[in-house]
């Protein structure tokens, strides 16, 4: 993997506004702003190291699919730092076999060629605009004849298709619930768009959809079921709005009490709040010990670790991170209002730089499959809220006939899918 | 077992279009009946037997006053259940003239079942807002 430098396109700001990516600066707190979409440079790569890297994915995506079945047989609501109940929505979910559209793993690609897993967003994983959108519009500008390891949008259309067609879930209509935020955890439209793009591949994929903020969903008590803006059943729900959040709220209790007369469905399902909490890497550690693809990790302590980073359970973007190089350095600690909930303990390690920018790869699963990557770049050892995303080719992949494009995407890359243990009992 | 024979051509990774921009027309693609958010609501009622026909029948803004044949709005309160049409109306009142709050004549589920104003709550979900992604 190498980085280049580049000229941006000349217009690319209103272009890429234009693309979907509404937040291409991110401000600071000074009202400053910086680039949050770089294309002053993109990175190579060649396809054999994206075979990795995809190979890669797949493979922590079958490990952290058994971590979840073992979490929800032998871990507690407490020792994960969840609300009261959470285990149980979470062991209804996974025998109901409720399917999952998506995840994001955050992975450090060393210049030794290691991979290492530094964590999955499973539950309401962003970046798919610039993944999806932006990184490909802007191969097919500046470097069309090239390749891309992408097909974040033709796989999404074809999750959603394949959802639709399941039998799981009843009719066509499709809610899509997000957390607006307000004043400062307003995050310039980043909620809304990342939930715009998902509709848009939705109703691709034949669904009928409606969008607004999860703060809009009602509650009846007469016919016992979430209601939606216009007062309508909520019957399919995606939500970008996290389940540990959602189930500590008064509403959520409905769903841990089984208040519901007709159980609304939701995507992502109830059993991928265990793909969202840090607890997922000491309990990956414990049932992969020394795998290639993992950190140590522990939970409450760093144990034999001499260069750690703390990570709250339940912490996103950064924030509340602690890092701990040497014990005559002071630690390196994020702001923010995560940790209350507890902490665990994975080891450090380098991400690699390029030119001074840190890299971290977002490596997508798409209906249990690897899709695409992007590259997030850092000035600094954190990859949090100010990081920058940059586009990237595959420079040794030429382009086959359109008959080849479709039988790959149909194939498996490595054997069966995985399926996650107790679904469908 | 064996492994797959290596492919001839590398395979191509990225998507085969990327369309889009049908966003914005889809929320008016959800729409249905739901129940009033008036304070009373008029179902259209056959006085002699009580039974709910369809709104259409009632065009007439006249009360029923104890006499005369035809059909008539009744008044339904906030918290009364909906009748279907054909089933009978109970627990409502022909005099829409005497009430006081928000009126609406007809627009009512024909499948009745729920209330006259509809009793959904917000506000359960939303309340500490963080700012979810990553």
């Amino acid at each position: 993997m190498w980085r280049h430098r580049s000229r941006p396109r000349p217009d690319w700001r209103t272009t890429v506004v234009e693309q979907g990516l509404v937040f291409p600066t991110t401000p600071r707190p000074d009202g400053s702003e910086l680039p949050y979409w770089n294309e002053e440079a993109w990175y190579e790569l060649t396809m054999e190291e994206v075979e990795l890297l995809e190979a890669a994915t797949e493979e922590l995506w079958e490990m952290c699919l058994q971590a979840v079945s073992h979490m929800a047989t032998t871990m507690t609501d407490q020792r994960l730092g969840l609300p009261a109940g959470t285990l149980d929505v979470v062991r209804r979910s996974i025998a109901d076999g409720d399917p999952a559209l998506y995840a994001r793993f955050d992975l450090a690609y060393g210049a030794d060629g290691s991979v290492k897993m530094l964590e999955i967003n499973g539950d309401t994983p962003t970046g798919l605009v610039e993944t999806g959108v932006i990184q490909w519009r802007w191969m097919e500008d500046v470097m069309p004849e090239m390749d891309q390891w992408n097909s974040v949008h033709d796989r999404l259309v074809a999750g959603w298709r394949k959802l639709r067609r399941s039998g799981h879930f009843p009719g066509q209509q499709l809610h899509l619930l997000y957390d607006l935020g307000e004043e400062d955890s307003y995050d310039g439209g980043e909620m809304e768009m990342t939930v715009g793009y998902l509709m848009d591949t939705a109703v691709q994929a034949g669904w009928i959809a409606l969008a607004h903020p999860m703060a809009e969903v009602g509650w009846n008590p007469d016919a016992r079921e979430y209601r939606d803006v216009h007062d309508d059943p909520v019957r399919t729900a995606f939500k970008l709005y996290a389940w540990e959040q959602m189930l500590a709220e008064p509403f959520g209790r409905f769903i841990v009490d089984r208040a519901e007369r007709i159980p609304t469905k939701w995507i992502e399902p109830a059993w991928k709040v265990l793909l969202s909490t840090k607890a997922l890497l000491p309990v990956l550690w414990e049932l992969y010990p020394r795998h290639r693809l993992l950190l140590p990790a522990y939970f409450d302590e760093p144990r034999e670790l001499e260069r750690w980073v703390a990570k709250p359970l339940h912490g996103r973007e950064g924030d509340n991170i602690r890092i701990h190089l040497d014990d005559m350095l002071e630690d390196v600690v994020m702001p923010g209002d995560y940790g209350a909930e507890g902490f665990v303990y994975q080891q450090y390690t380098d991400l690699p730089s390029f030119e001074g920018n840190r890299v971290v790869l977002g490596s997508w699963i798409v209906d249990g499959e690897a899709a695409g990557m992007l590259v997030r770049e850092s000035d600094g050892m954190v990859t949090d809220y100010f990081s920058r995303v940059a586009p990237h080719v595959i420079s040794d992949g030429l382009a086959p006939t359109e008959a080849q494009v479709a039988q790959w995407l149909a194939e498996r890359v490595g054997p069966d899918a995985p399926t996650l243990p107790g679904q469908g009992r | 077992m064996t492994t797959a024979a290596r492919r001839p051509v590398r395979r191509r990774m990225r998507s085969t279009s990327v369309a889009l921009g049908i966003t914005a027309v889809m929320a008016s693609n959800l729409t249905g009946c739901s129940s009033s958010s008036a304070d009373y609501a008029a179902v259209c009622v056959d006085p002699e037997t009580q039974e709910r026909v369809d709104d259409d029948q009632c065009d007439d803004d006249r009360d029923y006053n104890g006499a005369g044949t035809g059909f008539f709005w009744y008044y339904l309160g906030a918290r009364a259940l909906v009748p279907s049409i054909g089933q009978t109306a109970t627990g409502g009142t022909f005099r829409g003239s005497t009430l006081n709050g928000t009126v609406q004549r007809g627009g009512l589920p024909t499948t009745g079942g729920s209330t006259v104003r509809s009793s959904t709550t917000k506000g359960g979900f939303g309340g500490s807002s963080r700012g979810f992604g990553g």
